[in-house]
């Protein structure tokens, strides 16, 4: 009898540790996002724009109005129509099945923290502003037109008109009132609102913000999710009920989800953007397995595919009747080091780091050719990147020259900590070799993406593996979190780096509304980092996504959304 | 009897699920990482990180979030999941059913590749089948399931119209041929196993007295191989199948995956990377709970086939 037991006890052990393996090696090749494994959570895991799919419509994309100068929605309108004239333009019906590696943990903006969770939650509520296509600014989308005061205090915002919810009731300032005040109080991301100090309504299509100090990034901090717009009071109902099926005013409305399996959104008849949405149905597929999806496509079984392995991405666009292409994302990967220790407190072996690595080199051998080397900690797409950033040279007698003038002229033996997820620990390999020349012996240290953060976050590290990806187009969001220790509340992203002249251009770029003038303090702020080194900057990633041919005008901003009300089946 | 002595069986598992769970509870909440980072991300103000720790009990002391986890499990509730904020209950009973056909469907498929072949090899041993039945099975050994997986899906699924390229189906028969393809790749891990054992135990039994008289009794060499040498054969590869169980279900993580299947092993995987508590708790005793029943079954079916196995 006890060997049954005893079977027992060794059949469960032997789970336990298979599934500890299995975590611990467990491929979390399909996050693209920046970091490590929290990038991918906190922020938006890839993507993307219109230029990759020029031979798709842009679809309502390519309007690059800047705040002021609203777009009138006739023009919006006509605009589209001319542009799908192809074939007999957009035909309506189908059903999209769009398959991607990670399934919703919620259908409520205000907990939604995941990336793939919030892109379906996007077509099911909306914003007051939103990215446009290029990521280059903010458009209004529920909103019409923004204004702020003088003093930069206060804003008022003009709301869209005919814009009604999925029952039908229509959008007030109330509403907006009550979605804004919400997200504050309760939403993960509500931090990103807490500049608001109060929100009046003086009538029915206005709402005024009044911020309790100047805040540039405001208009951006609007467009993010947590900031959906939902019917006051959540329509009557209780919040437990009103999740169950959610009312917005997006495109597509709450039809199904089967969790790990599919979630299904239907076409909203109400919806504003007339004539919008195309398709009759998005079903987005939980398929965790990287090639799975990929064979899927080929299979026809997905329309759609997105975290395309990069090394696959080439041969899949060969294929008859797939395209397999990448959007521009605003995801960056950096090295970053604790400043707090020697030597990595001497810039000079900082810089001398930075003239070893060979970015080029990486993003070859790593990114397959997608995405590129980055020389700024801004990515391409973001508002406010500068391409003429004066980065260090690759040069490894420069490198040697800037050693020699370090506290360690002979080089050092340091330790690399490193998330354990793709494609992570390729590129530091790639570094740890670019070193070695140096006299700079690199010891690799991978560590569970789950325990990252909490291990650089109390600075138990030397140099590490991190990066970035936004949530709203402004360079804000990133750039205050890795230069202003204090306010923005991480250490400098854990560097411990603390220099009070970036602190000064941080906190000028979030009071400074000229765009031109916000623009220098940017690009200074770029040179700065570039010159001191505190986050050398190694690739830019790109988002792959992979289609089927009967797939037109998909097309997902550097921020990740996927405006799929565009999207129309030529089946 | 065996009803008696299956309650017996029940009531002995008790102490086992009870250590196990004590070690999975102490296991993942020691293992450094912090769920609230990893889910906020490193954006997140240490306000929100506090809030999160306060709503979770993850401010109490350990043994206090035990005892109520403990608690909780008396009553049947294996808490709240950190990702989907829904009871895990809820959560994994939903995920069941597609692991349980699969290991199912797995364990029929190993049984179907098995025999023929140990017969095979069993009546011609030493001779040229058998070397081949002993050696080729011994590759799906070495092939790591996941691979298998794939190239079952590039090979077959993609040329078989009425195959899917993973999934689960929405019907009872879409999903039952959505099965055939994992059932196939774990089967094909777990074959080599029962073969082996099939063929030897054959072997052995055909050499027996009983068969010797079933013969001299006329009995046709089918009749003799299936009624007398089959049904005792197949007794020791049923424990085989059992005591393989817990490997056997660390595989279909890996195959549910690969098939996207929505089954308990990706919840799992993804449960452990976020460091999702209840949820990685609640399966652990969920999979423990399974790998001792199986045990159970597996000494039911032999019992049932081998009237010598005593229930006692």
């Amino acid at each position: 009898m006890s060997l049954f037991k005893k079977k027992a006890a060794i059949g469960v052990s032997l789970l336990l540790v298979l599934s500890l393996l299995a975590a611990a090696c467990g491929d979390d090749a399909e996050e693209a996002p920046a970091t490590t494994a929290a990038a991918a959570v906190t922020t938006t895991a890839a993507p993307a724009t219109t230029a990759a799919s020029a031979d798709e419509e842009p679809a309502p994309a390519d309007d690059d109005m800047d705040d002021e100068e609203m777009p009138d929605e006739e023009d919006d309108m006509a605009d589209d129509d001319m542009m799908e004239e192809d074939a007999d333009g957009p035909k309506r019906g189908g059903d999209l099945i769009f398959a991607r590696h990670r399934d919703n943990t919620t259908l409520d903006p205000g907990a939604a923290v995941e990336t793939d969770t919030i892109y379906v939650l996007d077509h099911i509520f909306e914003t007051l502003f939103a990215t446009s296509a290029d990521g280059s600014s903010v458009d209004p989308w529920l909103a019409s037109a923004s204004e702020v005061s003088e003093d930069g205090k206060s804003w008022t915002v003009t709301l869209r008109e005919g814009v009604e919810f999925s029952n039908g009731q229509p959008m007030t300032s109330a509403d907006v009132k009550w979605s804004i005040q919400r997200a504050i109080d309760e939403a993960a991301f509500g931090f990103l609102l807490s500049a608001i100090e109060s929100i009046e309504t003086p009538d029915d299509m206005t709402v005024v913000f009044n911020t309790s100090f100047p805040w540039a990034p405001f208009l951006a901090d609007l467009s993010v999710w947590a900031a959906a717009i939902m019917p006051a009071d959540y329509a009557g109902m209780s919040a437990e009920k009103f999740f169950e099926n959610p009312i917005g005013t997006g495109p597509f409305l709450f039809d199904e989800w089967v969790p790990g399996e599919y979630i299904r959104l239907v076409r909203n008849d109400n919806y504003w953007q007339e004539g919008k949405p195309y398709v009759d149905s998005v079903t987005w597929t939980q398929v965790p397995d990287d090639n799975t999806r990929v064979l899927q496509l080929e299979g026809g079984q997905a329309h759609i595919v997105q975290n395309v392995p990069l090394n696959v991405l080439d041969s899949l666009n060969e294929k008859e009747g797939i395209t397999a292409t990448t959007f521009p994302a605003t995801t960056v990967y950096w090295v970053s080091f604790n400043t707090t220790i020697e030597p990595f407190n001497d810039r000079h072996v900082r810089r001398a780091i930075a003239h070893a690595i060979d970015q080029d080199a990486i993003a070859n051998a790593a990114l397959f050719g997608h995405g590129g080397p980055a020389c700024s900690v801004i990515s391409p797409a973001v508002p406010f990147h500068d391409p003429d950033t004066p980065c260090l040279e690759s040069n490894m007698d420069l490198a040697r020259a800037e050693l020699a003038q370090s506290s360690v002229p002979d080089g050092f033996a340091a330790e690399y900590l490193v998330g354990d997820q793709s494609p992570n620990l390729p590129i530091v390999e790639i570094i740890q070799g670019q070193l070695a020349p140096l006299g700079i012996d690199i010891t690799i240290r991978t560590i569970d993406p789950g325990q990252f953060y909490s291990t650089i976050f109390v600075f138990d590290y030397e140099i590490a593996f991190t990066g970035w990806t936004m949530d709203i187009p402004d360079p804000d969001q990133k750039i205050s979190f890795m230069f202003d220790p204090e306010l923005g509340g991480g250490d400098s992203y854990s560097t411990g780096y603390d220099n009070p002249d970036m602190i000064e251009l941080v906190r000028a770029g979030q009071t400074t509304f000229a765009d031109a003038d916000r623009a220098q303090i940017y690009s200074d702020i770029q040179a700065l980092n570039a010159e001191e080194v505190p986050f050398i900057p190694l690739v830019v990633l790109d988002a792959p996504f992979a289609w089927s041919d009967s797939v037109k005008g998909l097309w997902v901003n550097p921020v990740g959304k996927r405006h799929l009300e565009d999207v129309w089946l030529d089946e | 009897m065996a009803l008696r002595y299956f309650l017996r069986r029940l009531l002995r598992m008790i102490p086992v699920i009870l250590g196990m769970t004590i070690i999975v509870f102490f296991m993942i909440h020691l293992v450094p990482g912090d769920p609230a980072r990893t889910l906020l991300g490193p954006r997140a103000p240490a306000e929100a990180i506090e809030a999160f720790n306060l709503r979770w009990g993850f401010d109490r002391p350990l043994h206090e979030q035990f005892l109520s986890f403990l608690g909780g499990l008396f009553q049947g509730d294996l808490g709240t999941s950190m990702s989907y904020n829904v009871p895990t209950t809820e959560l994994v009973s939903g995920r069941f059913t597609p692991t349980l056909l699969l290991l199912g469907i797995s364990a029929l498929f190993a049984m179907i590749i098995s025999l023929p072949l140990a017969v095979v090899a069993a009546l011609r041993e030493e001779r040229t089948p058998d070397h081949v039945v002993r050696v080729i099975p011994m590759v799906g050994l070495g092939l790591p399931a996941f691979w298998v997986g794939i190239l079952l899906l590039t090979f077959v699924a993609l040329r078989i119209d009425w195959l899917p390229v993973g999934g689960y189906g929405a019907t009872w028969p879409d999903r039952l041929i959505a099965m055939i393809l994992p059932g196939l790749t774990v089967a094909i891990g777990i074959a080599p196993f029962t073969i082996r054992s099939l063929r030897s135990s054959l072997i052995e039994v055909m050499e027996a007295d009983y068969i010797a008289t079933a013969r001299a009794k006329g009995l046709g060499g089918v009749r003799v191989l299936w009624a007398h040498g089959l049904r005792n054969a197949v007794i020791p590869t049923v424990t085989v199948l059992g005591v393989n169980l817990g490997w056997l279900v660390g595989n279909t993580l890996i195959v549910e995956k690969v098939f996207a299947l929505p089954g308990l092993g990706a919840l799992m995987i993804d449960a452990v990377l976020e460091r999702d508590f209840a949820v990685v708790q609640g399966m652990a005793l969920i999979f423990g709970l399974l790998v001792v029943l199986v045990n159970l079954l597996a000494d039911l079916v032999r019992a049932s086939l081998d009237p010598r196995v005593q229930l006692s």
